[in-house]
């Protein structure tokens, strides 16, 4: 019984290990996209016309992008977090459908 | 550095192959990453085959360790999605990413040996797989109602959500490749440049510890987020 508990804690520590190195790299490449594609419009499509404003815009846009996985990221760690305490809670109370 | 001792390519050089790179297609096949992928497919069936080839009631040996990588991605990932017949469905193509990229992550620790994923090309193959496969189980399960996912909850915002995501989508090709690939890559560089400054006992040795950690991660990694992003793309748009 206390073998599985461990390995358990084991997993979900590599999880959240995943999930937050994720969260650094998903937000600094996003936005990175984002800077690139506009600079892309900026330099080969309008051939530096509108040099600045394209990169700033889509900077801005790749930053927002980075924003949204983050916040996407962290709604699911939250919601397994809630569902770990639910399970928890469950475990304490004997449960009578565990025979099906 | 001209180019580190792998034994396959001094082998395939024997044999009059281009083992070390080239421009035309035969020694584009036979690139130093491609050789290695081909070993690490290679020890991924036998391997396979092995753990199979006599099947018993009780496992021993082979089979009970393939048993319990394969039962234990399972339960995971039926725990992520939240629904085994999903978990089916893409468990196949995660399990096998686990597989491979576990096998070419560890064999960069054998001297003589690279990790195919320390090349960018391999990282962001195995990626672009995945990212194409999570954007074709969302049509499948929502059909043209998928473009929700990509509107954000207030409709006014919608055109301006739409940009945002697709950057945020590329931002996740770019960071599931380049990590995988800056982890394997660097832990290579640093292991080569202590066996050329430090001498080849002692020195590259907490490096090696670290780098068997950093394999194990980053496969696991690699397992994690795709089911993430089939976990949320196969779910309802927020």
């Amino acid at each position: 019984m206390d073998k599985p508990e461990k390995q358990n804690v084991f997993h979900e520590v590599l999880r959240q290990l995943g999930h937050v190195s994720t969260m650094a790299a998903a937000m600094v490449f996003s936005t990175f996209a984002g800077v690139w594609f506009g600079y892309y419009l900026d330099t080969k499509v309008f051939e530096n016309r509108t040099h600045p404003w394209f990169t700033i815009i889509f900077f801005l846009f790749g930053l927002a992008g980075g924003i949204r996985n983050l916040f996407i990221l962290g709604k699911r760690m939250k919601r397994q977090e809630e569902e770990r305490e639910k399970a928890a809670k469950m475990k304490g109370i004997p449960k009578k459908e565990n025979t099906k | 550095m001209e180019h580190p001792l792998l034994f396959l390519s001094i082998l395939l050089n024997a044999l009059g192959l281009p083992a070390h790179g080239g421009t035309t297609p035969l020694a584009e096949v036979l690139a130093p990453h491609m050789q290695y992928s081909y070993l690490a497919m290679i020890i991924c069936l036998i391997l396979a085959k092995v753990a199979t080839s006599r099947m018993e009631m009780i496992p021993r040996g082979m089979q009970n360790v393939m048993e319990a990588f394969v039962g234990g991605l399972e339960d995971f990932m039926v725990e992520q999605l939240g629904d085994r017949r999903k978990a089916r469905m893409i468990y196949p193509m995660i399990a096998t990413f686990g597989y491979v990229i576990l096998v070419s992550n560890y064999m960069g620790l054998v001297p003589g040996f690279m990790s195919p994923t320390a090349n960018i090309n391999v990282t962001l193959a195995y990626t672009l797989i995945a990212i194409v496969t999570y954007h074709a189980l969302g049509i499948r399960f929502h059909g043209f109602k998928y473009i929700k996912h990509f509107m954000g909850p207030i409709p006014v915002m919608a055109p301006f959500f739409l940009i945002v995501e697709t950057f945020s989508h590329l931002g996740r090709i770019a960071s599931l490749s380049i990590r995988l690939f800056g982890n394997m890559m660097s832990k290579e560089m640093l292991l080569g440049l202590l066996f050329m400054m430090a001498g080849p006992y002692l020195a590259p040795l907490p490096i090696m510890l670290l780098g068997t950690l950093v394999c194990l991660l980053q496969a696991f990694i690699f397992v994690v987020l795709p089911v993430t992003y089939c976990a949320e793309a196969m779910g309802e748009a927020h």
